[in-house]
């Protein structure tokens, strides 16, 4: 055997193993367990496929709600002159940098973002926001 | 300037946008939805919560950005750690005041953050402090505690720990196929409920 992997390994090997049993569980054993915790399959997976779709929707409705402060707090903003030559592609190696760093200036949500997802709007959005928090 | 340079510089996380095409690949069936169900009623153990509750929350904190997601580990992985943490802090909270309301309970926002959520921490390639190593060798042994009547099971997580997998996994815990996979599943049933605060 090769050399031990120090604790922190081991202890990761043994949960994502965990994960990996459950992954690989068949629907039949499925079935079995869940009729064992007295939960009928069908009701499980439509209950699974709600659970999915509501928190979907809820989530969409905060990302919404989200990206227009974004945009009201940009358009409010008036305090920096902005360079027009930032574009939205230096505007999102910029963001990526800052997310690579984890600057405090990001919120948690933003730094779970990919700017590459962002569309022009938002990115640039949230990088002239970022400057005026830098002022 | 493509966006592709940006994908290589934000890589320790999985994004939003990756969790979401898991989701729609990985979420839409209905066998993965009885697994996460699975999943989440194991974890829930008696607490008296519907599982597709505790699913429910842990997708919502993720695509909101409230939970991020590890790279060095699979997006399955990260799902479930974030289901039992959550979990676990219902646990907690209904342990400290058992006439918790449910709704109050699902509410309830606490997330411990610790060392020990060793699958929703990036490893940034450093080794641990002395410190952490001491308390991830302290949880590996509280593992081992949960199969004291089961020295089978001990063995074949000893041998997980080490990294090992079927035929090795099974020559390193004496075991054949069959046992091994009974064992297994043992162990991913009791695991599930394990809590460090029980």
């Amino acid at each position: 055997m090769s050399k031990t992997p120090n604790a922190r390994t081991q202890l990761r090997n043994v949960w994502v193993a965990t994960v990996d049993d459950l992954m690989g569980m068949t629907e039949s054993e499925l079935d079995t367990e869940l009729k064992e915790m007295g939960i009928d399959p069908e009701v499980a997976a439509q209950r699974g496929k709600a659970a999915v779709e509501q928190a979907t929707a809820k989530s969409r409705a905060i990302q919404r709600e989200r990206k227009r402060q974004l945009m009201e707090a940009a358009r409010g903003s008036s305090g920096i002159a902005r360079d027009p030559g930032v574009t939205a592609d230096v505007a999102r190696t910029q963001l990526a940098r800052l997310i690579a760093a984890n600057d405090g200036r990001l919120t948690l949500a933003a730094r779970n973002r990919n700017p590459g997802d962002m569309d022009d709007e938002e990115v640039l959005a949230l990088y002239w926001q970022i400057q005026e928090l830098s002022r | 300037m493509t966006r592709n340079m940006v994908l290589e510089v934000a890589a320790v996380h999985w994004t939003i946008e990756e969790f979401q095409a898991w989701q729609a690949e990985h979420l839409a069936s209905r066998v993965d939805q009885k697994r996460w169900i699975v999943a989440a009623k194991r974890l829930l153990g008696s607490l008296n919560i519907e599982p597709s509750d505790l699913l429910g929350e842990a997708i919502f904190r993720i695509l909101i950005g409230k939970r991020q997601l590890n790279r060095s580990v699979t997006i399955e992985a990260n799902l479930f750690w974030v289901m039992k943490s959550i979990a676990s802090s219902w646990h907690k909270r209904r342990k400290r005041k058992p006439e918790v309301s449910l709704e109050e309970l699902l509410a309830s926002d606490e997330e411990s953050g610790d060392a020990l959520e060793v699958l929703l921490i990036s490893d940034d390639g450093s080794a641990p402090s002395p410190e952490d190593e001491l308390a991830y060798k302290q949880e590996l042994d509280a593992l081992q505690a949960v199969f004291t009547d089961r020295p089978d099971a001990q063995m074949v997580i000893l041998g997980r720990a080490e990294g090992l997998k079927g035929a090795e996994l099974a020559a390193f815990a004496d075991l054949n196929a069959s046992q091994l996979a009974t064992v297994q599943r043992l162990i991913s049933r009791r695991l599930a409920g394990y809590r460090r605060d029980a």
